[in-house]
């Protein structure tokens, strides 16, 4: 089954730092649980809900783990997924300090050595290859797209 | 993702076998990994084993919980393995170059002789 055109999934959070960071992990997981859902109810192959859901998973938990805790009033965050013309797209959004992922290299992990940063970027990376970032009006916002496996 | 579930057994006396199902991800990482070093205390334990074939995600931050697990094995010049892991989680191993510290195997059956000297 092919995703129909038009299927869509969106959410909208505002997190705090007063939330805490387990709080707000949790929020973004019970997203990631509802997009599993509409990923599976979509008819989305098992290949597509691992790259939507890891996607999903490393744009989301960027603000809680690195952003929020620095923004005292809050950081609002959008992810919206939509299948059009045969390609799944993601929409990332969030009104946090300006941040280019496109501009943050990270290095291959070496477990002896404790340099992690930017694996979650680059590993977005992979599974989307076409990234594009802009800053607008207060908005960091991240297109990702990937055709869908017919 | 679907809720991580998973349990901690022994294979063997020096094996650890960590069964994993759903989603490994930063709200649930934390406590797996803190659940692993505990049971790692046990000094016996040169061998973890992590049957992922029921894991549908692995994110950067499960990720981290290997390496914790691959550097206790290291430490006791034993060996990580990942058995039964889908194309996704295979894919972020490689990309991440963390193949180079573990090993992959398709089935449990191909480690029954493992910790045996």
């Amino acid at each position: 089954m092919i995703p129909a055109s038009g299927d869509v999934f969106s959410v909208e959070y505002r997190f705090t730092p007063d939330a805490g960071l387990e709080n707000n992990l949790r929020v973004v997981a019970k997203g990631g649980q509802d997009l599993l859902s509409f990923l599976e109810e979509s008819g989305c192959d098992e290949a597509e809900i691992f790259a939507l859901n890891l996607a999903y998973e490393e744009l989301m938990t960027n603000v809680p783990r690195h952003v929020v805790g620095k923004t005292p009033a809050g950081v609002r965050v959008r992810c919206r997924v939509a299948f059009l013309g045969g390609e799944a797209n993601m929409r990332y959004a969030d009104d946090g300090p300006a941040f280019d992922p496109l501009a943050n290299h990270s290095s291959p992990a070496d477990p002896t050595s404790g340099r992690q940063g930017g694996l979650g970027l680059e590993l977005i990376r992979t599974f989307f290859p076409e990234m594009r970032y802009s800053y607008e009006k207060g908005w960091n916002t991240v297109n990702l797209g990937r055709r869908v496996r017919t | 993702m679907a809720e991580l579930q998973y349990t901690f057994s022994k294979m063997k006396d020096n094996v650890l076998l960590v069964t994993l199902r759903g989603g490994l991800d930063a709200s649930n990482s934390t406590e797996l990994g803190a659940l692993q070093d505990k049971e790692t205390e046990d000094t016996a334990i040169r061998y973890i084993v992590w049957d992922v074939s029921g894991l549908r995600l692995i994110a950067s931050a499960g990720l981290r919980v290997v390496m914790g697990g691959v550097k206790a094995c290291m430490a006791r010049k034993g060996k990580f393995y990942l058995v039964g892991a889908n194309p996704g989680v295979q894919q972020v191993i490689r990309i991440t170059n963390l193949e180079a510290f573990l090993e992959m195997r398709t089935s449990l059956d191909d480690l029954q002789n493992l910790g045996e000297t």
